[in-house]
């Protein structure tokens, strides 16, 4: 597991995530994450649902979508209740 | 050069022209073949790997030890650092589990670097095979290991996020969060917290504080629910004399001018006329083709002056 609970991930594009929760799927982790503004002091109301892929070293996030990330979504909304 | 107009020259031309198309072919099969076999190898021993070194990390969260970095993002190098660090710290049974997991954790690793030589090999070769893009000049080159996934983005930086974040976090979350009935509605307690501090200012005995929680909720409880109608006013009517047809009172032209949306623009066509609210109420141009909200049952809400209790 790469991102853990409350941990801030910054983008190559600039863009900031906190990670809402986490899950486990299959032997891949997958990460709740909510966008953030720059300054980290709001929450914007954009949420997605990232797994990480690593490649030469380097970490990458790929966000989930179609079939999977409904399917992903649903386990997040139970988790937390939402 | 080639006589096509002879059958056997453009037979053998097209024979030859066959078996070289094939042979290449042929050729690009079995490297996509022999990569697709090294790479489904190499993806098992990497998938082990990570499941090794994802039980000794739950080890190490057992014992509460904490590594300088997180394993799960240490390269194998990294790995057997932190390990060989700590290992001495850890109590008999888990030290052995983990030597042994280090074991197989480089043992896995010894075979995805050989079979990752194998497919640097292969992409080599396969690159060798030079295309050339139509309409542009320069040659493009296959370069498969360097391709890349657009959805993909570099993480560059992560950290813990400021307590103050997290705790807007959980906010914006309990507010999603369902009720059993799948309606959003806020705790009694968070209702009554500004009550509560309120009646404090007002009276620091009980019963007056129940008395005037009593009052306050049965006055929220007693609120009628508002329903209005979208009502596009046509000329020559004021607002008093609206009052007077709907409600049959005139003096409640002043709830109606407060009332909803009525207001900003009401107090627009005021501005606009350089009128005050009394003379907006009299002047027919104010209402002029604008679209109030008319409430069918209009309730006016006198201000209650709060008891302040002994």
């Amino acid at each position: 597991m790469y991102f853990a609970k409350n941990e801030i991930i910054e983008l190559s594009g600039g863009q900031k995530h906190i990670v809402v929760d986490t899950t486990q799927l299959d032997g891949v982790y997958y990460y709740y994450v909510c966008e953030i503004n720059a300054s980290e002091t709001d929450i914007l109301n954009n949420y997605h649902i990232i797994t990480t892929v690593m490649e030469n070293n380097i970490l990458f996030v790929k966000t989930i979508k179609g079939d999977l990330e409904k399917k992903l979504e649903k386990v997040f909304q139970e988790k937390l209740h939402i | 050069m080639v006589d096509y107009s002879r059958a056997d020259g453009s037979r053998n031309h097209k024979s030859s022209f066959d078996k070289a198309a094939n042979n290449i072919i042929k050729y690009v099969e079995d490297l996509q073949k022999s990569y697709n076999s090294i790479w489904e190898d190499l993806e098992k021993y990497r998938k082990e790997r990570a499941a090794i070194i994802e039980n000794m990390i739950q080890i190490l969260k057992n014992l509460k030890i904490k590594t300088n970095s997180p394993l799960g993002r240490c390269n194998n190098e990294e790995i057997n650092t932190e390990l060989n660090r700590i290992i001495n710290e850890l109590p008999f049974a888990e030290k052995e589990e983990i030597q042994l997991s280090l074991v197989k954790t480089n043992n896995r690793y010894a075979e995805i670097v050989r079979l990752g030589a194998k497919l640097d090999e292969i992409a080599e070769e396969l690159a060798k095979l030079h295309i050339a893009e139509k309409d542009v000049d320069e040659e493009v080159v296959i370069t498969m290991p360097q391709a890349k996934d657009d959805d993909l983005k570099q993480v560059t930086k992560i950290k813990k996020a400021p307590k103050t974040l997290i705790v807007k976090l959980e906010e914006r979350l309990n507010s999603n969060k369902k009720t059993d009935d799948n309606t959003e509605v806020p705790a009694d307690d968070d209702l009554l917290t500004p009550l509560k501090e309120a009646a404090k200012e007002f009276g620091s005995d009980e019963e007056g504080m129940e008395n005037y929680l009593n009052d306050m909720q049965e006055l929220l409880g007693t609120k009628p629910e508002e329903e209005y109608i979208d009502y596009k006013m046509t000329r020559g009517m004021t607002l008093v004399e609206l009052a007077e047809t709907v409600y049959e009172d005139s003096s409640l032209w002043e709830a109606l001018y407060e009332y909803g949306n009525n207001k900003g623009v009401l107090d627009r066509k005021a501005a606009e006329y350089g009128l005050t609210k009394e003379e907006a109420a009299t002047d027919p141009r104010c209402l002029e083709g604008v679209t109030l909200q008319i409430p069918l049952e209009l309730t006016t809400y006198v201000e209650r002056p709060l008891r302040k209790t002994a």
